[in-house]
């Protein structure tokens, strides 16, 4: 079977020149990228050090000669240290380890979605122990994924991992999409059910299928956006009671299948299916500021479409409050890359292609606070 | 009615044409854009190559370019999709593929422009200016640069 990776970290939106309505640009940050290392991020994740009182952002590049954790720190934007990442031998974190999350100096969860190893290494990058998130009972389940767009999350000994599920089964209400894996058993579960509506028939293998969770570290709740699906849905991590909440994009349609269950169609389809009908995509908790964003990748025109590197129109953002209740939706321009973000106190961090294509030494994000609350 | 029949038939060649030439004519502008040696009369082949699509359709492809760098006269690989030039520029160099007389990169992503672009590599077959065949590089169509070699031997020797 054949995986179509290098498509996903190369799409980037086309969208024009657009006044931003509900964001307020106000700053930018920038971090030194060495010779060997170009601008797409598979992970980013801004993290706190509470020992050294250090902030940094924490980076792994792809695709890379080498794989490396690279922390920035974020105040002065210099690399501090980075920690190299072993595929073989007895420190593997096995094959293309590009999705992390930092909860420590001694806890770094390294996540390997080629192998479904999940690796728990030190600064030094070596290898403390390894779960391997693989079901081998022969069961169509979802499997671990992890980006920027799909963190890691860390709750009480738990880490959660968005799935990817792209096959065809009778009801859809009854797979899990969530994966959550228990580190103190070394036993995981699939946790969140697709929405109904993915029965409706054959939605594409890409965007459309997807899962997307953000986690409120306040109210210990997961909230989980789904591509085709308007609503995003808040579940309370201990007891996985769920409250759907309606989140629709202003900018898109009723999201439709691609065609009747079980239909099959060439992959050239399925790209211009993905790039005329857009998605929702990531959802974002900005503990510092209690807002909630959702990423929405908007359609090309039928009609206008050709298969381009840039698979969606265009991108925006929609912002929600602390009661979910939506305070706007803005078209960003296309400088900015969707998959690139983070959070911290001084806003919401976007990363800044154009200047990177002017200067390929930097990696430049543009800093945002909401205007209106 | 012979004479409706005549024209639908002539409709149908000119259509074929005027599709064909709209291929060769992309294919000129986006010689022309980027920086070539080459007439595009000259050509025995274009070979196209996207940064991104179908994954192992093209890694094979680069495979066989690494393989055959300056290897065949009057044949032009060009690698397109470029999002990162840098990271272009980085993968080529540890591929040995610099210096080489027949790769181009299309930094200004002329192909997509053209309307070219593609998930799979594809290799027009040309002679005289005019587009003999397509060929596609897709994941069942292994055979592809097997095919493409012995044509090449054939046409240059």
């Amino acid at each position: 079977m054949i995986l179509y990776y290098v498509l996903f970290f190369t799409l980037f939106p086309i969208t024009k020149q657009t006044e931003l309505k509900y964001l307020d640009k106000v700053g930018e940050v920038s971090f030194p990228l060495d010779n060997v290392t170009g601008f797409k991020a598979f992970t980013l994740q801004y993290w706190e050090d509470f020992n050294s009182k250090k902030k940094y952002l924490c980076v792994i590049n792809f695709p890379a000669r080498s794989y490396n954790l690279k922390f920035y720190n974020y105040d002065t934007g210099i690399l501090d240290f980075s920690v190299e990442l072993n595929t073989e031998g007895p420190n593997s974190t096995g094959i293309y380890p590009l999705g992390f999350h930092v909860h420590n100096r001694d806890s770094i969860f390294i996540f390997s979605d080629r192998e479904g190893q999940l690796s728990i290494i030190d600064q030094k990058g070596t290898v403390k122990s390894k779960h391997l998130i693989l079901d081998t009972s022969g069961n169509k389940v979802p499997s671990g994924f992890v980006s920027t767009s799909h963190p890691m999350v860390y709750h009480d000994r738990k880490i959660y991992i968005n799935g990817f599920f792209r096959e065809d089964v009778l009801d859809h209400t009854k797979v899990k999409q969530d994966i959550c894996l228990n580190l103190e058993t070394g036993d995981f579960e699939y946790i969140i059910p697709r929405p109904k509506l993915y029965n409706d028939g054959f939605w594409g293998s890409h965007y459309l299928t997807r899962i997307y969770h953000s986690y409120n570290n306040k109210e210990e709740s997961l909230l989980i956006s789904f591509g085709a699906d308007p609503n995003i849905y808040r579940y309370t991590i201990n007891d996985l009671t769920s409250q759907a909440i309606e989140c629709r994009s202003k900018y898109l349609g009723r999201l439709k299948p691609l065609g009747s269950k079980g239909s099959k169609h060439a992959e050239e389809s399925k790209f211009k299916y993905e790039g005329t009908s857009g998605s929702y995509g990531a959802i974002i908790y900005d503990s510092y500021q209690e807002l909630y964003y959702r990423i929405v990748q908007l359609p090309s025109s039928d009609s206008k479409y050709k298969f381009s590197p840039k698979l969606f129109k265009g991108t925006s953002l929609i912002i929600m409050n602390s009661q979910f209740k939506i305070i706007g939706e803005d078209l960003l321009p296309n400088e900015y890359d969707p998959y690139m973000f983070f959070v911290n106190e001084k806003g919401l961090h976007l990363a800044n292609k154009s200047k990177y294509d002017q200067d390929e030494d930097n990696m430049v994000f543009d800093i945002f606070k909401t205007k209106v609350r | 009615m012979t004479r409706k029949f005549l024209l639908i038939i002539l409709s149908l060649i000119i259509s074929c044409n005027v599709k064909d030439l709209v291929i060769e004519d992309s294919l000129k502008r986006v010689l022309e854009s980027i920086d070539s040696t080459y007439e595009f009369d000259s050509l025995v082949a274009i070979i196209i190559i996207p940064e991104g699509g179908c994954a192992g359709c093209i890694e094979k492809s680069m495979d066989f370019l690494r393989g055959h760098n300056n290897y065949f006269n009057n044949v032009l690989f060009i690698i397109t999709g470029v999002d990162d030039k840098k990271l272009t520029r980085l993968r080529l160099n540890d591929y040995n593929l610099f210096p080489s007389q027949n790769l181009v990169i299309d930094y200004k992503n002329e192909v997509t422009k053209n309307g070219l672009l593609s998930i799979y590599p594809k290799i027009f077959y040309l002679k005289q200016g005019v587009v003999e065949n397509i060929d596609t590089s897709l994941p069942q169509n292994t055979e592809i640069w097997i095919i493409f070699k012995k044509r090449m031997f054939n046409r240059l020797n």
